[in-house]
C-alpha cells in the first residue's frame, strides 16, 4: 500500500518510526545535497541527517501543518549542520575545495572566480545565494530556514549577486 | 569568461550527480533503533511518580511572584491580533518583565503570557545591534515539570524601535508546571534562560466548558462532538470518529485516500443591546490516531463577551486520494480518464504545450509534466464552468514540447456539502 506524504507524516506524528524513516528516505538526496552544502564532507552530512531524524522523532508531534514537513525538516538539518560545524569552530559554508578539483578539466579559472567572489561577501549573502541557485529552493523556503523574513532573504540575493556581478566586470 | 548564472548552473549540476552514500539508510535506521519518545513519556505513565517527586523537590520552594494583572502588555503591536489583542488591550496578561543579555550585547526581555485551559501565549522582544541579528535567534523553548515544547507563532521587527517582538503559543502546560522556564539559543550556540512563575489560578477563565455529546453521520463517517473548551482566548472542540469500513481514511488510506472534515463555528453576542452572529476565526485543525481509535480536534479564536449562542456547522467533508500515475501523451491524446479527472486534449501551441483536463464540479487535482524526461515549467493555468455549471474546464500550458511527454498525477480531491449544524450552546436568559 502506498501512503500519501500527509497520512505518512501524520503516522510519523504518532511515534511510527518507518514511516518517518520513510519520509525522509524518499528526499534522501535533497537532504544529503542540503546538509553537504553546510558540511562540505559526506560524514559530516551523515552525521547531520543522522541528527536530523532523531530531533524529528522527538519533536514531530508538534508539527501542526502536515505540509510543512519537508520544510521543517530542512530546518532542523540545516540548525544540526551548523551544530557540526560550531562544534570545529568553522562557521563558513562549504568551500567547494571538493568540487572545485573535479573541475580542472572544465574552466577551473572562471569556477574559482565567481566562489572566490562568494567568500567577500557575508557569510548570510553567500547563504542564501547557494541556497536559492545550488538547491533551487524557493524564498519562502529559505526564509524559514534562515529565520529571516521573506524581503530579507530577497535582499540578501539581490545585493549578493549584484555584487558578484559588478566584480565580474559584467552589466546589472 | 562565463557567466555568473553558467558557473552556479554548473555547480548545482555538479551537486545534483552527487551520490548519496549507500550506507545512509542504514545509519538514519541505527539512529533511531533504540529511541523512545521523550515528551508525553512522564505524563502518561508516571504520573503518580511525578506528583510525589514535585512535591518532595519543589513543593516547600518559594520562587518570586512574578505575576501580576491590569497593565497592557506594550510593543506588539505589529504582532498581535484576533483575541489575543483584545485581551491584551484590556490588560488580561500575566506581566513577567525579565531578561537576559547575551555575550554580544543582544536582549531578550520576556514580556508577558496569557494562560487558559487550551494553550499558553508567550510574549518576548529581542534587541539586537541588526535586524539580521535579531532574527538569528531561534523560537523559545518552555519546560515545565515533566512538560517541554518548542513554540510556534509569529514574529515582527519594528525598525523604529530596533527590537523583534515574538508571540509564541504552546500547549497548556499540566498544572504541577507552575515554575517555566523560557530558553532562547542564540546563533553561536549561547542559551539564554529566564525562570518564571506562572500563576495558574489566574489563567483566563473559560466562557463555554462543557460536553457537548452530539453526533452527525456524514458519507459514512460518524463523527462524535465531545467536548468544548472556550475561553475569550481560545475556543477547542475536541471528538471522536465512527469510521467503520473507511477506518483507514483516517489511519493510514483506503485506496490512499484520507478525509478532511471543514467545519464553521459561529457566535451569537449582545452588543449595544443588538444580537451580533459572527463567524469565529479557526486558528487550526487535526486528526490523530492510537490503536484505531481516531480523535479529531479544532482550534478557533476566543469568544465574545455577552456570548448567546454557539453553532457549529458542518460544512463539508474532503477526500484526498493519492494516485502517482504517469499518462503518456502527446498531440493525439484525447479524453483519457485518468480517476476523476479526465485529460480532454493536448496542443501544442508556439512551442509551449497546451493540456485542457475536465473534472466534476467537486474535484480538484495535483499534475505536472515531464518533457524529455525533465519536469517542464508551468507558465499559466485557467479554468472555467462548463455544462451548466455542473464541471470544470482547466487549461494549463507548460513550457516546450518533445516526444517523451508524461503527465504525472499525485492526487485527486474531492469535497462533498453537509451543511448541517447543531447549536452547541444557548445562553439561559
Amino acid at each position: 500500500m502506498v501512503l500519501s506524504m500527509e497520512n505518512l507524516v501524520k503516522r510519523a506524528k504518532s511515534g511510527d518510526k518507518d514511516a518517518l524513516l520513510k519520509l525522509i528516505i524518499d528526499k534522501k538526496a535533497e537532504f544529503y545535497r542540503l546538509a553537504y552544502l553546510y558540511a562540505g564532507n559526506r560524514e559530516d552530512a551523515m552525521d547531520a541527517i543522522s541528527e536530523m531524524t532523531v530531533i524529528l522523532y522527538n519533536k514531530i508531534y508538534k508539527l501542526k501543518d502536515e505540509d510543512k514537513f519537508y520544510c521543517y525538516a530542512k530546518t532542523i538539518l540545516v540548525n544540526a549542520c551548523r551544530e557540526i560545524l560550531r562544534k570545529r569552530k568553522n562557521i563558513v559554508l562549504t568551500d567547494y575545495q571538493d568540487y572545485q578539483e573535479t573541475y580542472d578539466n572544465d574552466g577551473k579559472e572562471s569556477l574559482m572566480d565567481v566562489f572566490m567572489i562568494m567568500k567577500t561577501l557575508s557569510e548570510d549573502q553567500q547563504e542564501a545565494i547557494k541556497l536559492k541557485y545550488l538547491l533551487d529552493m524557493d524564498y519562502q523556503t529559505i526564509a524559514e530556514i534562515c529565520k529571516v523574513p521573506v524581503g530579507t532573504v530577497k535582499s540578501r540575493i539581490f545585493n549578493g549577486v549584484r555584487k558578484i556581478k559588478e566584480a565580474l566586470g559584467g552589466d546589472y | 569568461m562565463k557567466s555568473m548564472e553558467d558557473q552556479f548552473k554548473t555547480k548545482k549540476e555538479q551537486l545534483e550527480a552527487m551520490e548519496v552514500p549507500e550506507e545512509l539508510e542504514d545509519r538514519l535506521h541505527t539512529a533511531l533503533k533504540s529511541r523512545h519518545r521523550q515528551n508525553n513519556f512522564f505524563i502518561r505513565h508516571k504520573i503518580a511518580a511525578a506528583i510525589l517527586i514535585f512535591i518532595f523537590l519543589f513543593g516547600i520552594n518559594n520562587f518570586d511572584v512574578l505575576a501580576y494583572y491590569g497593565n497592557k502588555i506594550m510593543g506588539y503591536d505589529k504582532v498581535i491580533y484576533g483575541s489575543l489583542k483584545d485581551l491584551n488591550e484590556l490588560g488580561e496578561g500575566q506581566k513577567i518583565d525579565k531578561s537576559y543579555t547575551f555575550k554580544d550585547g543582544s536582549k531578550a526581555i520576556l514580556d508577558g503570557a496569557f494562560l487558559d485551559d487550551n494553550k499558553l501565549v508567550v510574549m518576548y522582544r529581542i534587541k539586537a545591534e541588526s535586524q539580521d541579528k535579531a532574527f538569528d535567534f531561534n523560537p523559545a523553548e518552555l519546560n515545565g515539570f515533566f512538560w517541554g515544547m518548542i513554540g510556534s507563532g509569529s514574529g515582527v521587527y519594528n525598525e523604529e524601535s530596533g527590537e523583534l517582538a515574538w508571540i509564541l503559543e504552546f500547549d497548556s502546560p499540566n498544572i504541577f508546571s507552575r515554575y517555566i522556564t523560557f530558553s532562547l539559543t542564540s546563533k553561536d550556540g549561547e542559551e539564554g534562560k529566564i525562570k518564571f512563575r506562572l500563576d495558574m489560578s489566574k489563567a483566563i477563565k473559560g466562557t463555554v466548558k462543557q460536553k457537548i455529546n452530539k453526533s452527525i453521520e456524514a458519507d459514512g463517517v460518524k463523527y462524535n462532538f465531545s467536548t468544548i473548551s472556550a475561553t475569550p482566548l481560545s475556543t477547542v472542540i475536541e471528538g471522536n470518529i465512527e469510521a467503520g469500513s473507511k477506518l483507514q481514511m483516517f489511519t493510514g488510506g483506503i485506496e490512499n485516500t484520507s478525509r478532511n472534515l471543514v467545519v464553521e463555528l459561529r457566535e451569537g453576542y449582545e452588543k449595544d443591546g443588538k444580537l451580533i452572529t459572527e463567524e469565529i476565526e479557526s486558528t487550526g485543525s487535526g486528526t490523530s490516531s492510537k490503536n484505531e481509535k481516531v480523535s479529531f480536534r479544532y482550534e478557533f479564536e476566543g469568544l465574545k463577551k455577552d456570548l448567546k449562542q454557539l453553532t457549529l456547522n458542518f460544512k463539508r467533508t474532503e477526500d484526498i486520494k493519492t494516485i502517482d500515475k504517469e499518462i503518456k501523451i502527446d498531440s493525439k491524446t484525447k479524453n483519457v480518464d485518468v480517476d476523476l479527472v479526465k485529460i480532454s486534449s493536448v496542443e501544442i501551441e508556439n512551442g509551449n504545450t497546451v493540456i485542457t483536463f475536465i473534472t466534476d464540479k467537486e474535484t480538484t487535482f495535483a499534475s505536472g509534466l515531464m518533457i524529455n524526461g525533465n519536469e517542464a515549467k508551468l507558465i499559466s493555468e485557467s479554468s472555467k464552468y462548463i455544462d451548466e455549471g455542473n464541471s470544470i474546464k482547466r487549461a494549463s500550458v507548460y513550457e516546450g514540447n518533445g516526444s517523451d511527454m508524461k503527465l504525472i498525477f499525485k492526487n485527486v480531491s474531492r469535497q462533498r456539502l453537509v451543511n448541517q449544524e447543531f447549536i452547541l450552546y444557548k445562553a439561559v436568559n
